[in-house]
């Protein structure tokens, strides 16, 4: 697994980090951000059940974020 | 009939299973647009073809994008997937999306700094991040499929 980030900041002056990166595709991150916002925010699963799917899904894909 | 009135999702449509949820299937709708809009649509629907079939998506392998369509995409090149790597009917560029979107489906950890190389110099840094925003949208996608038993879009 990288430890840094494999494409360049789309920000001038702002370290690559997950949000800089996705900043190449702004249109496409904003839809996200969105998308995830209500995945999350809303609806009848409640947020400690997102939440612990949310932490075992990244620990069985070993995503160190 | 509409999902929310069977008694299980089996057989059901991807869409009647999304509009139980309509807030979020108009959100997940509009970041598909996105990523279509954005990004090259005759490389994107191959690495989706592609995926859905190394994923065993057999709802999604019928499908096809208008704009792919549009773009020039025939079947006769999808029919062709299986032998991209040598085929000369695809580009490098189809090869080079073709191989990070394979590497994705059969372990990410194996992605390397050479293959994100090869793509952004293919696809420059925004079609990096559309490419791999879609995989991901669609890996899920095909994944909520297989589980719910939907058969089709």
């Amino acid at each position: 697994m990288s430890t840094t980030p494999r494409l360049p900041s789309a920000i001038d002056g702002v370290p690559a980090h997950i949000g800089s990166v996705l900043q190449h595709a702004p249109d496409v991150r904003a839809a996200f951000d969105a998308m995830y916002a209500t995945l999350l925010g809303r609806g009848t699963v409640g947020m400690d059940v997102k939440e612990a799917l949310r932490l075992r899904n990244a620990a069985v894909s070993d995503c160190g974020l | 009939m509409p999902a929310a009135q069977r008694d299980s999702f089996q057989e059901a449509t991807r869409r009647e299973v999304l509009a139980l949820r309509p807030e979020l299937a108009a959100e997940h709708f509009r970041l598909l647009d996105a990523i279509w809009d954005q990004g090259d649509p005759v490389v994107l629907e191959l690495c989706r073809v592609r995926m859905a079939t190394l994923m065993g998506a057999a709802a999604a392998q019928p499908e096809r994008s208008p704009a792919a369509v549009a773009a020039g995409l025939t079947d006769d090149l999808v029919e062709r997937l299986p032998g991209w790597p040598t085929d000369p009917a695809f580009t490098d560029t189809h090869r080079t999306a073709l191989a990070f979107t394979e590497q994705f489906v059969i372990d990410h950890h194996g992605i390397t700094d050479d293959h994100v190389q090869a793509l952004e110099a293919a696809l420059g840094a925004e079609g990096v991040v559309v490419l791999t925003t879609a995989l991901g949208v669609w890996d899920n996608q095909h994944r909520l499929d297989i589980a719910l038993g939907v058969t089709a879009p």
